[in-house]
């Protein structure tokens, strides 16, 4: 089995591995990392369990990426974002609006609604959109678009406050 | 699985006569039951990942990402950038290349249509021929195959008269669509004639191409092409545990509906400045 040297930044931190070319980024990062924000749903691109963000590119199924091929790439998990304070106000408002109940693809769907909240401009229908990407098999999407619009109307009403 | 790069068309052609497979995306080819031994990368290609503008054309390397192409044709071909909206799922583009959704050849890809309506046009090489060739993008074109690649796309330019929709219909979003396809109108300057083309694609085993010419684009002309259209499905209807060939067909009859409704008021109004 031919194995790789691949370089790489997760979370803000330079990391080597040496993988098998098969080896899917999503196992490197649970197997040879101990991140485990990234989950295993389908393998196949469809569920967004296993949602990471690449550098340049933005969100990726991890699922389906050769690790291989990411020499020289910077990556951010579910963990590279716990301290993060918008990342804080999603968990709280998934908490308050039950987004949330076996937690399975819960990770994946916070990394999707930071993403898209961190752009402007933002509306339901952006944050409906960024929730295609993403299965939810016990709560469904209903809880995830209020918990994301009360984050973004409480940003709105920190703005109008400052201003 | 074996991984190589290739950046040179050297490179490529060896790695084709060993049999690799070129990897754009991965989307497809790595969530497949049965995976490939060998891929051969090809984004070190000069401009691999660029979508260049010259005076005549719009040139995209062999892995601009759907995302890439999505954001670029909101400004240039804004018919493309909705129908893009309509595949997949936004992770998915942000991973899978245009080269690889075109170079899949499943009956119900959303990008075939749109891209062939464009007239666009893909720079092949091939194991037997390392002399890349230009060559009209086809459904199933008699270079396509395992042992070939596709090392640019390239659209000509639009003009104002021309329009492009697409439209599709799933049975869910994320199992895949039954029916989809794209009309595109362009009125002739020189004598106001509307060349109205479509490619409605699901139904048959190779998509359905139609083409109809009318001065006005009337009711007329409309139900010539919807019959033209059903004529057509009667040949090979697919049938598969999606939808029954029977369903796929009343659907194609909706989709084609509302394209030839869809922006048809832009030409009846042009033709009158015209
Ligand atoms: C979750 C999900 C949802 C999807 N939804 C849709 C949808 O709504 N509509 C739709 O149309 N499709 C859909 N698809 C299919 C998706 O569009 C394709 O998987 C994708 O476009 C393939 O692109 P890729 O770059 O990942 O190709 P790859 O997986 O890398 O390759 C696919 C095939 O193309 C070949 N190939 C790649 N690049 C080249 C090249 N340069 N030259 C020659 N051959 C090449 C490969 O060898 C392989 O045979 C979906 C897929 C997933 C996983
Ligand atoms: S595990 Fe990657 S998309 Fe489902
Ligand atoms: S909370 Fe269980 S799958 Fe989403």
């Amino acid at each position: 089995m031919h194995t790789h040297r691949v370089q790489l930044a997760v979370n803000g931190k330079l990391k080597t591995v040496t993988v098998p070319a098969d080896e899917r980024l999503l196992d490197t990062l649970r197997t040879k990392m101990d991140l485990y924000g990234a989950r295993y749903g389908c393998g196949t691109g469809h569920c967004g369990a296993c949602v990471v963000s690449q550098e340049g590119v933005g969100l990726v199924p991890s699922c389906l990426m050769l690790t291989v091929r990411l020499d020289g790439a910077a990556i951010t998990t579910y963990e590279g974002l716990e301290t993060d304070p918008l990342m804080r106000d999603l968990q709280d408002a998934f908490v308050e609006e039950g987004a949330a109940q076996c937690g399975y693809c819960t990770p994946g769907i916070l990394l999707s609604l930071h993403h898209v909240l961190s752009q402007d401009p933002v509306d339901e229908n952006v944050v409906r959109e960024s929730l295609v990407s993403h299965l939810c098999r016990c709560t469904g999407h209903y809880a995830s678009v209020r918990a994301a619009m009360k984050v973004l109307q409480r940003k709105a009403g920190m703005k109008v406050a400052v201003d | 699985m074996q991984w190589i790069e290739a950046s040179t068309l050297d490179e490529l052609q060896s790695a084709l006569v060993q049999g690799y497979r070129v990897i754009g995306g991965g989307t497809g080819l790595l969530g497949d039951e049965n995976p490939v031994e060998k891929v051969v990368d090809i984004r070190r290609f000069p401009d691999a990942n660029q979508i260049v503008e010259y005076p005549s054309r719009w040139q995209l390397g062999p892995v601009v990402t759907l995302t890439h192409l999505q954001a670029w044709a909101k400004n240039h071909v804004p018919g493309l950038a909705d129908g893009l909206n309509r595949l997949g799922t936004p992770v998915l583009r942000n991973l899978a290349t245009v080269a690889g959704r075109l170079a899949n050849r499943e009956p119900t890809s959303d990008l075939y249509p749109m891209m062939r309506l464009l007239g666009t046009e893909v720079l092949v090489m091939s194991r037997e021929d390392p002399q890349p060739r230009w060559m009209l993008l086809e459904y199933e074109g008699p270079l396509y195959g395992a042992n070939r690649v596709w090392l640019a796309l390239r659209i000509p330019r639009s003009t104002k008269r021309r329009r492009m929709v697409f439209e599709k219909i799933t049975k869910a979003r994320l199992n895949g669509s039954i029916v989809n396809g794209a009309v595109s109108w362009q009125q002739s300057v020189a004598n106001g004639q509307i060349h109205v083309q479509m490619v409605i694609s699901g139904v048959f085993e190779i998509p359905c191409h139609l083409s109809v010419c009318s001065k006005p684009l009337d009711l007329a002309t409309k139900i010539r092409a919807q019959w033209q259209a059903f004529q057509q499905m009667g040949w090979v209807p697919i049938d598969d545990f999606r939808a029954s060939a029977a369903y796929r067909a009343h659907v194609a009859g909706v989709v084609l509906e509302r394209l030839l409704k869809t922006q048809s008021g832009f030409f009846e109004s042009s033709l009158e400045e015209a």
